[in-house]
């Protein structure tokens, strides 16, 4: 522009020294205010328009003439109003600004060959000083730390600190761009390591630095300059899984440093191994994927671990902990009949009707000493898949019944051994009277008399007299048995149920098993009704048949078979361990607690109707697993409604599980419990990997360039600001010159003379 | 006639007889399948022993414990109730059920109950099957009775039945009316009780046209059917069924 803006100045200005001004601009100088300015402009536009309208008698060329002449002399009078001048001005470009970005993250302190990451970043910075000190010449060198934020500082302090306890990268762009001082962004020159600990992608961080509108200039690690390490980096698991249902969880490990490409991963909960599997390294890098069938609702901690190897920098992150929370699809059930009778179909409809029960049903239609008198191709008959259902498909059934059936016939005696192990691992066994169950279905001395509620043994026990069955002290307070109308006496519902008939008696209870509803007639008061918690499981014996009695013939009386309905739905809650029917319950604050924050939950207690029980003591613990290292105790008493609040502070880091035992009045209410994890929150140290990839990606896609910290620093090139400032003017008219009278008196002149050779004067 | 003797009818005989059990008859368990039959003001014991023969099938050949003692029940007791299972057998026209007694059938159906009516006249159209119309519309007035599909798990509860047969084959289905999902009422014209029926010599009281003996047994099969899918509902229609039914079915 140097030189037409030479000869513009030496034309208008010719005093001014030789490149005095860079820059011109043409202005309006009157001071005429706008208003009336408009409407001179409006009173032009009108006088053409009327001199068109009173030219339309003049034919041929003489009319376009005069009607151009008009129109210049209305230009130039509105040139005169407006008072134009050429404003010659010296300006210059505002400086743009350079973001110097320095990770001081916790995984900055980690060790390379040539000293901490810190450390190599400063003899970096210390040996392209000259390059800085060039660029500062060119843009303003804004320098900041950044971990989880930025940190805006006069220099870079040295040593480079290493405190931050996490690698935020976005947001650190984020705050770059949005800092201003007055001045743009011209490029981003960024040293990290690349450990970002939000879990940002190549791809995020590809659209974040297209997005910036400056170039970023990375400066990382490779991987190979990493310390020896082994990591599992991430757990992805879904917040929740249907119990029995396939749940996946896929480890992320990942290794530097260290001599080998094969490692065992493994899983485990509550201690115990569930799987261990192999994971091939392949460039560092391996995914596991897990995959289980949880077996219990609540939630769980699942454990996955890889073995230290020899040199490792961090051992902590060997080891990772996540809680699942396990939920419950639909109830499985598996309802297995020694015959078909009025008992089982009523059970079965109703189950069948219930849509949160999965109900598979196998009923002895046809005994060995029943006649055949039909070809096996005319029959709908299957067989029983002993097998099958007790073997393989037996852990994924909530609640097992055996209504009036003998395993006898079956050949069955071997499997009855892994139905005690099933309650014992935490299944449900429910046990349904008639002439083929207890006594007379041959289990007295069995592995499931080991599990049932009542104690077998003696002689002849069916017994087919009607009776009404009494509720016992335990019964009138327990879920189960409450099968009455809202605020009804417990006992008013069995008072006007019809009579049960049909009775499996037993030798009395078993340890630790209670009787809710008891045989009045017969000496001892054997139980009808009567559970027990046997291992982790829970197992319920009905010692009638007739419970079908309270589904049909209370009809004739009127009823609508509710309390039929209410006493198998609560019973399969309390099988199931519904969390609804429990009276103590438990709910942790946080299951992941940061090291430091204290392990908190709400225990609320229930009494028997359902609602908050004021004063109830509970004695809470926090019992660690896995090697944990804290437990601590506490005693609170609930407040007017039932709710209490526990607090461990100063926890170790490591898994827990909180449980709490609540009473009231001397009695034993219940225990809920419920685990927690204290992480060691120094996740910069859990996947502490250089992650170059991730810093290229930034370079790349912001048009900025990756350079390795054992490289020089390049050219950084810096984008143009688009902001000027204007250091001197000065305003030529150019509208009050002798040439511009002359040229309106020219124009004026010429059109009088053309009309008036038009004969318009 | 034989009852199987199991540990249940010795104990259930003895403590009967001891105790006079109001509830139950001394030899059923209180599970068994015990069956009323309706004691109309109309025809309504045309074929006095053939649901005991049936009956007695049901022990011979499945698993389910019966009491051979078929109950005669009034449809205006309460007593109704303590047989889910009714049976309606009758020829000719029927007198109108009393307002108690449809209020009765009505909750007995509606609660799980289950009726069996059979035309002992094997004549549709006829006054039985006109006089059932009318009473099964005035029990079950939002219900309406319908063919049972072929495909239907009552064909395939314990047999499979191809053929509806009784004593003749007038209809070559079978009506019921369905409740939810359950047939609370099932209704045959083909006179399912004369295929049954057998006097105390042991000899067929009636000749079963057109099929003769093989139809006698598949009415056989049916009745145990009906009774089989009363007790076990859709049980065959179970999924664990399914690849085995249809392969037996090819």
């Amino acid at each position: 522009m140097s030189g037409p803006m030479d000869l513009l100045v030496g034309l208008l200005a010719p005093d001014a020294t030789s490149g005095a001004y860079n820059d011109w601009q043409l202005v309006a100088t009157t001071t005429l205010p706008n208003w009336l300015i408009i409407t001179i402009a409006i009173v032009l536009l009108a006088s053409v328009a009327a001199s068109a309208f009173g030219l339309r008698r003049v034919t041929g060329t003489r009319r376009y003439l005069l009607l151009g002449l008009r129109i210049l002399a209305a230009v130039w009078v509105m040139i005169l109003v407006l008072q134009p001048a050429i404003e010659l001005r010296a300006v210059s470009r505002v400086r743009t600004r350079v973001a110097l970005l320095a990770d001081t993250s916790r995984s900055m302190s980690i060790a390379t060959p040539d000293g901490t990451r810190a450390e190599v970043v400063a003899e970096h910075l210390r040996d392209n000083r000259g390059r800085f000190e060039a660029l500062a010449e060119r843009a303003v060198i804004e320098p900041m730390t950044f971990g989880e934020r930025t940190h805006p500082v006069e220099r870079l302090p040295e040593p480079l600190p290493t405190d931050e306890g996490h690698t935020d990268l976005l947001r650190a762009l984020n705050e770059v761009s949005w800092q201003s001082s007055g001045r743009e962004l011209g490029a981003v020159i960024l040293y990290s390591d690349g450990a970002d600990t939000q879990g940002l992608t190549v791809e995020a961080a590809r659209r974040k630095a297209e997005k910036l509108g400056a170039p970023i200039y990375a400066v990382g690690f490779s991987k190979e300059a990493s310390a020896p390490d082994l990591a599992i980096r991430r757990v992805v698991a879904d917040d929740f899984a249907f119990v029995h249902n396939t749940v996946t969880l896929d480890v992320d490990i990942e290794q530097r440093g260290l001599d080998i490409d094969r490692v065992d991963v493994t899983l485990r909960q509550d201690g115990t191994i569930l799987k261990t599997m192999p994971a091939k390294l392949v460039d560092g890098q391996a995914r596991v994927s897990f995959e289980f069938k949880p077996r219990k609702i609540g939630k769980q901690v699942y454990q996955v671990s890889v073995p230290v190897q020899p040199g490792e920098v961090v051992d902590a992150n060997n080891v990772k902990s996540i809680v699942l929370k396990v939920i419950r699809d639909r109830i499985r059930v598996l309802q297995v009949a020694g015959r078909p009778s009025w008992d089982e179909r009523f059970l079965r409809e109703l189950l069948k009707r219930n849509p949160n029960v999965d109900l598979i049903s196998f009923f002895i239609l046809r005994s060995t000493t029943d006649l055949q008198k039909a070809p096996q191709e005319e029959l709908a008959l299957i067989p029983f898949p002993v097998n099958d259902l007790f073997t393989t498909e037996l852990p994924s059934f909530d609640v097992v019944i055996y209504q009036n059936f003998s395993y006898r016939p079956y050949r069955m005696r071997h499997y009855l051994r892994n139905i005690r192990d099933y309650v014992m691992q935490g299944g449900s066994f429910l046990m349904i009277g008639g002439d083929f169950a207890f006594e007379d279905g041959f289990y007295a001395g069995t592995q499931i008399e080991d599990i049932l509620p009542v104690r077998l043994g003696g002689a002849l026990p069916w017994d087919t007299t009607e009776f009404r069955p009494r509720l016992t002290r335990e019964g009138r307070r327990h879920p189960i048995t409450r099968i009455g109308e809202p605020g009804e006496p417990p006992e008013a519902a069995y008072r006007r149920l019809p009579p049960l008939a049909g009775f499996n008696a037993s030798l009395g209870l078993m340890p630790n098993a209670q009787s809710l509803l008891a045989h009045p007639g017969l000496p001892g008061n054997p139980p009808l009704v009567s559970i027990r918690e046997v291992g982790q499981g829970r197992t319920m014996a009905v010692t009638t048949d007739s419970m079908w009695f309270w589904r049909f013939l209370a009809v004739a009386e009127g009823s609508t078979g509710r309390e039929f309905d209410r006493f198998w739905s609560n019973s399969l809650r309390w099988l199931i361990r519904d969390p609804e029917l429990s009276r103590v319950r438990l709910t942790a604050e946080r299951s992941v607690v940061m090291l430091g924050d204290p392990v908190a939950a709400e225990v609320r207690v229930l009494g028997p109707d359902y609602r908050g029980l004021a004063k109830a003591e509970v004695h809470a613990e926090l019992v660690p697993v896995d090697g944990a290292k804290s437990s601590a105790a506490r005693d609170v008493v609930t407040g007017p409604e039932g709710i209490a609040l526990l607090g461990f502070s100063d926890v170790e880091p490591g898994t827990y599980v909180i449980r709490v035992d609540a009473r009231a009045d001397g009695e034993r209410i219940g225990r809920a419990e419920e685990p927690v994890i204290v992480e060691s929150a120094d996740v910069e140290l859990a996947a502490p990997f250089p992650r170059p990839e991730l810093m290229r990606a930034l370079a790349d896609a912001s048009g900025g360039r990756y350079f390795d910290v054992s490289e020089s620093l390049g050219d950084i090139e810096i984008e143009d600001a688009r902001r000027v400032e204007v250091d001197r003017t000065r305003r030529i008219p150019i509208w009050d010159t002798f040439g511009a009278l002359i040229a309106l008196l020219v124009i004026a002149g010429l059109e009088w003379w053309l009309r008036r050779r038009a004969g318009l004067l | 006639m034989v009852r199987k003797l199991s540990r249940r009818v010795l104990l259930g005989r003895a403590a009967g007889l001891a105790l006079g059990a109001p509830l139950l008859s001394a030899a059923a368990g209180p599970s068994d399948l015990r069956i009323g039959q309706l004691q109309t003001s109309g025809n309504w014991d045309t074929r006095p022993n053939a649901m005991r023969r049936l009956l007695w099938e049901v022990t011979q050949r499945t698993s389910i414990e019966v009491d051979l003692e078929v109950g005669t029940v009034a449809p205006s007791s309460k007593d109704i109730f303590r047989y889910p299972f009714l049976y309606w057998s009758g020829s000719g026209t029927q007198p109108p059920f009393t307002e108690e007694e449809v209020r009765l059938l009505r909750r007995h159906l509606t609660y799980g109950g289950t009726l069996l009516v059979d035309s002992a006249d094997a004549d549709p159209g006829g006054a039985f099957d006109t006089a059932v119309r009318r009473e099964l519309g005035r029990i079950l007035p939002r219900a309406t009775l319908d063919r049972i599909p072929s495909d239907h798990v009552i064909y395939k509860s314990f047999f499979l039945v191809e053929t509806q047969a009784g004593r003749m084959i007038r209809l070559p289905y079978t009506e019921g009316i369905a409740l939810e999902d359950r047939y609370a009422v099932v209704y045959s014209q083909n006179d399912l009780a004369g295929a049954w029926a057998r006097d105390a010599f042991g000899r067929w009281e009636y000749e079963v046209t057109p099929g003769g003996e093989r139809q006698r047994e598949m009415a056989f099969r049916f009745g145990i059917n009906i009774l089989m899918y009363a007790l076990c509902l859709d049980y065959k229609d179970d999924l664990v069924h399914a690849p085995f039914i249809m392969k037996r079915r090819q």
